[in-house]
């Protein structure tokens, strides 16, 4: 110090002086240097009262924060004998700014040279806890929206179930949150850390209203940091408020993630924080993947009710919420987010949901949080903030079964559903109603228990999305796709809200294009009445020099002429590494005759076209069964059968996937089909014909989003690749671009659900004559293309063109001239125009254009086209 | 947090003897020394001589202006150091990160509009990095 005061000097200059000399010296975390001086420059010339003092103070690093720097009033001020000059009183250290230097007080323009440094302030500092105090009485709203969402939650499954619930409140501020939940449902215990000593003291006030004995009732007067330690917060509390203390935390994340230990299992953290502009809560989503937490988002805006402050109060207010505030507005609202994560035991996930592994093309993507909500709120919220752009990009993706490649997407908000799993069998009205993360094989087996069956897909893991997108299966030639017997959705649409589709004209784009229209919670499907499903399964080895193609179109008859309650698939595959095989797999839904009643099976190939035949007996099975007992899944298709002799068989098989629907599979759509599998660069591939037609064929293209029909055979090609080998996986990719480029001409259309966002020339395929239907209701449904995970539904130009928005090319002002007839409307117009264009002209880039309905405009218009009546046209005013 | 409080009768106490006009001035060589303090008192036997009613010859004023001139060298002092010099190697480890902080550190300047007193108290804090505090006799 005294280096600097032993020279001339500026109060503000030895002020910054000797911060800087220490900062340079330590290069600490943050300095802080407050004086208070009498001149006597001043005070013997009589120019300021004896006593009054000036003060001056430097900050920077930690201390710039108010968190700091209040700390540091807090201690200088904390014995206030010792301040200086003993003469002071508190009224005359509010001392105007023109006290600041020695020069004369009318020259006080040394201010604006001051080093930037320095923050000057004359005036009694108004602390921290004034500041918090007057944006409480500000933001109106703001206790009774976080109350609500925390009782909420209290009443909510998890919390609701807890006797007497104990509440850790870290940074608790006077204690207006606590007091309000309080008053709502009653608390057991209550701890908290604020580390503001006048705020603490009004928190204790509080508290001590709230009717809790003295040991379970502490209030310490303290900061939380990543140091504290349970014992120190008296162990874990069933709710953690964070509410409003992560702005001062220079790591938001480690913060978050040390909050998370004091959470008793089952018990839930909320997190409150004020939305800067152009803040995220990137760094906080990300320390929240952890398995064991699931969390909600709100957002939600805080009224600032400024009608009563001062202009020096705004700017208080202004500075401490880090909002703009007009001098002029008497409102402004002020976005909050919460995030409310739940903590679960680990006993409760696995009750609560089947463990379930995301697809693996779905794995390597990078989304910005995963989100895992357990009630609607929590879906809305996601919904949102995508809308809002706060989190992440403007894109939703949601896992229902994980199956599929798109359920992530880089940079997005991933919605896992496994907490709506819900599966509820209504057998009277043979209805079951499934949640938007339910699994096929689930709503199976327990749909069984009641005998009844939903026609679903074949694979047990996979969720409603696919039965959103069409849903093919091994009933749909008796009673439809599983989009067919969607009776009512109920699903949260992209704004946000929460809507229900019932009739006819809503469900039309759940049947085949719903994750493109909403997130599901819950789906009602239509169930059936069925015991059991008698299934037989035939291998025909192929001989060598046999067409394909007749092979084809000889199943393609028999399958056609088949009743409705009968289906046959097909499998072309490599049953050895040398011959082809034919594999017929029937499945029969009315099947009382007994095996006779699948008829010409045995015949489908003849003799000369196969070198043997393997042919199991008919069984009768359940529904559940034949999740296991598919061809694919079988010891057939076993991978070792198609290696070559003594080469090493690959750990794992990856599969590529692409499904084609056929009216027929004669001539050259047999053929084209028969080459892919031959010229597969593995002899893991197949295709597998799923055997449609019937009921499936015989709904209306107009009425379900699903709008390709007239098919009989949906081909899904094959290609498999070892796991980690990227040259396989290259070629493979490129030869089923190939192979759907050969067979598309005889397509009758594709099979949506496999679809990615990218894949916008197929997707012209998938709904046959309803695609410019979808693009219309999708334009008007979702604007902001937030659900773009799936097939996808506008064209690639639209699409981007959402991304970004192409520059504004009407007009920017449009000057309306009204008057009577004859007044000279288009006189003052022309006059306007000439005006405008010479004032406009400068720049050049600005036109004026004249759009008249003036009488002249009409006779123009009338002479130009013949037939128009021009006397008609000026004169009928109707 | 650690405040460290500092007894102010010591420093008072230290402030005065650096005051005191029989301190020897350090850090300047004693040729350069001797001819600003030359300097100092010839212009402060010019301003006796000049004020109105005053004799300058009188006892209680003869040696005045050598003394005025060694005090404002002292006020002066600060200029022949810098805080590179004082603080030297009297940075230590503490195991603690918590904010340092120094009050009441009395002050005593010129202001250098007119060359006369200004002197309160400054209060000093930092937040130490990785433990480097600086020796606290030095801060003031």
């Amino acid at each position: 110090v005294n280096i600097f005061a032993q020279r001339l000097q500026l109060q503000e200059r030895l002020t910054t002086e000797i911060g800087k000399a220490l900062q340079d010296c330590l290069e600490p975390l943050g300095v802080a240097v407050m004086m208070e001086c009498r001149h006597m420059c001043m005070e013997m010339r009589g120019v300021q009262t004896t006593g009054a003092s000036t003060r001056t103070q430097f900050r920077c690093g930690h201390f710039s924060s108010p968190r700091y720097w209040t700390e540091f009033e807090s201690a200088v001020h904390g014995d206030k004998n010792s301040r200086m000059p003993p003469t002071a009183t508190p009224q005359t250290l509010a001392t105007t700014k023109s006290t600041v230097s020695c020069v004369d007080p009318k020259a006080n323009d040394t201010i604006g040279e001051l080093p930037s440094a320095t923050s000057m302030d004359t005036s009694r500092v108004a602390t921290e806890a004034d500041n918090y105090r007057l944006y409480q009485s500000c933001a109106t709203n703001e206790v009774e929206v976080m109350t609500k969402i925390i009782v909420d939650f209290m009443r909510g499954p998890s919390l609701g179930q807890k006797p007497g619930l104990s509440v850790l409140d870290i940074g608790a501020g006077n204690g207006r949150l606590i007091e309000t939940i309080g008053s709502k449902r009653s608390i057991e215990a209550y701890r908290a850390f604020e580390e503001n000593g006048s705020l603490s003291e009004e928190l204790k006030q509080v508290v001590s209203k709230l009717g809790l004995n003295q040991e379970s009732c502490v209030v310490l007067t303290k900061t939380f940091s990543e140091e504290t330690s349970i014992q120190e917060a008296g162990g874990q509390a069933d709710i953690v408020l964070l509410s409003h203390c992560l702005y001062y935390s220079s790591s938001k994340q480690s913060f978050v993630h040390h909050a998370i230990k004091f959470v008793a299992p089952g018990g839930m953290l909320f997190i409150f924080h004020r939305w800067n502009p152009g803040e995220t809560l990137d760094s906080l989503s990300s320390a929240l993947y952890d398995a064991s937490v699931l969390h909600h988002m709100h957002v939600f805006d805080v009224l600032l009710n400024l009608k009563h402050l001062s202009k020096e109060e705004r700017i208080r207010v202004s500075k401490y919420t880090n909002i703009n505030l007009s001098h002029q507005c008497d409102s402004t609202t002020a976005m909050h987010g919460c995030l409310a994560i739940e903590c679960f035991s680990d006993d409760t996930m696995t009750n609560t949901s089947i463990s379930r592994k995301v697809s693996y093309e779905a794995r390597r993507k990078n989304p910005h949080a995963i989100v895992t909500p357990g009630t609607l709120t929590g879906i809305q919220s996601c919904l949102r903030a995508a809308a809002l752009g706060t989190l992440g990009s403007h894109q939703v993706c949601v896992v229902g079964g994980g199956h599929s490649a798109n359920c992530y997407a880089d940079n997005a908000i991933v919605i896992d559903m496994k907490r709506w799993d819900h599966v509820v069998v209504d057998s009277l009205t043979e209805t079951v109603r499934v949640g938007g993360g339910a699994t096929i094989g689930a709503i199976t087996v327990e749909c069984e228990k009641y005998g009844l069956v939903v026609p679903l897909g074949d694979r047990p893991s996979v969720g409603m999305g696919l039965v959103l997108q069409g849903g093919i299966n091994h009933l749909m030639r008796w009673r439809g796709l599983a989009c067919d017997n969607i009776l009512r959705v109920e699903y949260v649409a992209p704004s946000g809200e929460l809507q229900v589709a019932s009739s006819a004209e809503e469900l039309f784009r759940f049947r085949g294009a719903g994750p493109s229209f909403g997130v599901v919670h819950e789906i009602t499907m239509k169930a059936y009445k069925l015991g059991e499903i008698l299934a037989q399964t035939t291998d025909y080895l192929l001989v060598h020099h046999v067409d394909l193609s007749q092979v084809m179109l000889r199943y393609s008859e028999i399958a056609t002429n088949l009743p409705d309650s009968l289906c046959l698939d097909g499998f072309l595959y490599w049953p050895s590494h040398e011959a082809l095989a034919f594999a017929t797999a029937s499945f029969d839904t009315d099947g009382e005759n007994g095996p006779s009643n699948i008829p010409g099976i045995a015949d489908i190939l003849p003799t000369d076209f196969y070198s043997s035949k393997i042919q199991d007996e008919p069984t009768w099975c359940k529904l559940s069964d034949l999740f296991d007992r598919e061809l694919y899944m079988t010891e057939r298709f076993h991978l070792r059968n198609a290696a070559v002799p003594g080469e090493v068989l690959p750990a794992k098989l990856r599969s590529l996937k692409r499904c084609l629907l056929f009216a027929t599979l004669d001539g050259a759509c047999g053929s084209g089909l028969s080459e892919i599998v031959r010229s597969a660069p593995t002899k893991w591939a197949y295709i597998h014909f799923l055997h449609g037609g019937g009921a499936a064929g015989a709904v209306e293209p107009s009425e379900s989003a699903f709008g390709c029909r007239n098919w009989a055979f949906a081909a899904v090609i094959t290609g498999r690749y070892p796991d980690g080998n990227q040259a396989l996986e290259m070629a493979t990719v490129c030869w089923l671009n190939k192979a759907v480029e050969t067979v598309m001409p005889y397509a009758a259309g594709v099979y949506g659900a496999d679809l990615g966002p990218t894949d916008y020339q197929l997707a012209q395929h998938a709904f046959g004559d309803n695609t410019r239907r979808l693009a219309l209701l999708k334009r008007l449904h979702d604007p902001l293309n937030v659900l773009s995970s799936c097939c996808p539904l506008l064209t690639e130009e639209r699409a981007a063109n959402i991304l970004n928005p192409s520059p504004y090319k009407g007009p920017r002002v449009v000057i309306i001239i009204c008057g009577r007839r004859f007044a000279g409307k288009d006189w003052l117009a022309e006059a306007v125009q000439k005006s405008l264009a010479r004032l406009l002209g400068k720049n050049g880039s600005s036109k004026v254009s004249i759009a008249s309905l003036s009488d002249a405009t009409k006779r123009m218009y009338a002479a130009e086209n013949p037939g128009v009546d021009a006397a008609r046209l000026i004169h009928d005013r109707q | 947090m650690h405040i460290f409080f500092v007894p102010r009768n010591f420093l008072e106490a230290k402030n005065r003897s650096n005051m005191s006009d029989e301190e020897p001035l350090q850090n300047n060589s004693g040729q350069e020394q001797q001819e600003t303090t030359q300097v100092w008192t010839n212009a402060f036997q010019q301003i006796l001589t000049v004020v109105p009613g005053e004799d300058s010859t009188r006892e209680g004023l003869v040696d005045t202006p050598r003394r005025a001139a060694k005090a404002m060298a002292t006020f002066m002092q600060g200029y022949q150091q810098t805080a590179q010099e004082v603080v030297g190697d009297a940075i230590f480890q503490s195991d603690s990160n918590e904010m340092v902080l120094v009050r009441d550190i009395d002050v005593y300047s010129l202001c250098e509009h007119h060359m006369i007193p200004f002197f309160g108290k400054v209060h000093v804090a930092f937040l130490p990095r990785n433990g480097r505090v600086v020796g606290l006799s030095r801060v003031w």
